[in-house]
């Protein structure tokens, strides 16, 4: 028999093979995108995501703004008219990074978040792709760039992916107080991070996630309250304005807001189409709450979308959207809608 | 190896940018985050010498370029890793060097950051 034969591959697993693939694939991606954009290596680099955030947190304990830029400070990059100023997100991320500034050596607190970062959306990908039947692992595979891409940037979304996948497997076993505990704080961190995840409390009430949902609102408002104790209440009108212009100047192409642009339909359109995410992922995700592993890919569609600013490498936040729909451990509660 | 080579480079890697205006007129210096439209820039005053960052944790890649008052580009080269120590003369010369000749400046004199021609377009497209 020849060494590479049909027989040979099917008693291997077709399966198996196209698992293989796909890993080895995105090991040469990997490799490539290093090769084109060395300064992936590099994040304590001016300009890159993490400098970004180790920036906002050095600013906040210097005492001076989070979202402009005086003498002296780390360079920050702007890009008229998508961002004019230092940082985009909310102002937790600040808040988050000062004790890491304060109290860590750069390398340490910029390597450290990066490797975190990187790890979390590679655990993600690398257990989708082990665990899904063929479509989870084809549709993985697409997203396999935009995920290098957030994963080689430190984005805060990498972070975010692992994250709310952990909030789909906590969501599996028995609806104790811990995990429902757990679920919320997770959700409430998310969503001060980044706007999107707002969208999977949706997710909470659709399946009457009760103390789930209640733990997200007491740990939201915790940490809105510590953001503003630290950064001070005029971080409030500030961070508004800028999440204004974001909604407005700053839509992306890749957003819907910016594929309605293209197709012509007018700005109040376009403004809301952000809202108009929300309210569809809301209201399917209610259609569909019997079925819990649709619901919340549902919403981490939606979380994807619901922003006026996405950029390629944002699709990789669909991957928590493939997380339903991959073979549990054996031994723990298995997903609905899982894959055989 | 290689991605831990790099890492293990990355975290020794420091940069600075000094600039010294000899020209007669205000210039603009603006230095681009590799190949995007994103970067920041300072408004350098005619006979003015300061820094734009002192030195800090990190490198930096991407064009630097220098506009006029109207935003017109008149030089532009690729920043050195560790930034340099760039010098506009009277006659209308630039020139980027290792910013080590800058080290012995006082890090108190430092230029305020301007948006003025933030959206010229990356001079390596």
């Amino acid at each position: 028999m020849p060494y590479l034969s049909a027989g040979r591959l099917r008693s291997f697993g077709l399966g198996r093979v196209l698992v293989l693939f796909v890993l080895v694939f995105t090991a040469f991606a990997l490799v490539l995108f290093v090769q084109l954009r060395p300064d992936y290596l590099h994040p304590t680099e001016i300009g890159t995501d993490v400098s970004t955030y180790f920036g906002a947190g050095q600013r906040l304990i210097s005492g001076r703004e989070i979202y402009a830029m005086s003498p002296g400070d780390r360079p920050m990059p702007i890009w008229p008219p998508f961002w004019t100023v230092p940082l985009v997100a909310p102002p937790t991320v600040a808040v988050l990074w000062a004790p890491l500034v304060a109290f860590l050596p750069p390398i340490l607190s910029i390597y450290g978040w990066w490797l975190a970062a990187f790890a979390a959306t590679a655990a993600t990908y690398m257990w989708i792709v082990t665990r899904g039947n063929a479509p989870v692992v084809i549709a993985a595979a697409l997203l396999s760039f935009a995920t290098i891409i957030t994963g080689l940037t430190g984005n805060v979304n990498g972070l975010l992916i692992g994250g709310l996948s952990a909030v789909w497997f906590l969501s599996r076993g028995p609806r104790t107080g811990p995990r429902d505990v757990a679920i919320g704080v997770i959700l409430a961190f998310a969503t001060a991070l980044k706007f999107g995840p707002a969208v999977f409390g949706l997710w909470l009430l659709a399946e009457r996630r009760w103390r789930a949902a209640a733990a997200a609102a007491v740990g939201g408002i915790v940490i809105a309250g510590l953001t503003v104790l630290v950064a001070g209440p005029d971080i409030v009108p500030t961070y508004l304005h800028v999440a204004g212009d974001a909604a407005t100047a700053g839509v992306t192409a890749q957003s819907v807001g910016g594929m309605l642009r293209s197709l012509g339909l007018p700005e109040v359109v376009v403004v809301a189409a952000p809202a108009g995410v929300i309210v569809l992922s809301g209201v399917l995700a209610f259609a569909f709450r019997r079925r819990p592993g649709v619901a919340f890919s549902i919403v981490a569609i939606g979380a994807t979308f619901a922003l006026p600013v996405v950029r390629y490498e944002t699709l990789s936040f669909l991957l928590v959207a493939l997380v339903p729909w991959t073979r549990a451990l054996r031994g723990s509660p298995s997903a609905v809608g899982v894959a055989k | 190896m290689f991605l831990i080579a790099s890492v293990l480079a990355g975290c020794s890697e420091r940069s600075s940018l000094f600039i010294e205006n000899g020209s007669g007129r205000t210039m603009i210096v603006r230095v681009f985050f590799n190949d995007f439209g994103e970067s920041f820039g300072y408004a350098v005053p005619a006979g003015v010498r300061a820094w734009g960052w002192a030195p800090l944790e990190g490198r930096v890649s991407g064009p630097i370029a220098i506009y006029d008052e109207s935003c017109n580009i008149v030089w532009h080269d690729e920043i050195r890793p560790d930034g340099g120590r760039l010098t506009l003369d009277e006659a209308g010369g630039f020139r980027l060097t290792s910013p080590q000749s800058a080290s012995a400046e006082p890090t108190s004199a430092l230029l305020d950051y301007t948006d003025r021609c933030a959206d010229s377009s990356n001079p390596r497209r």
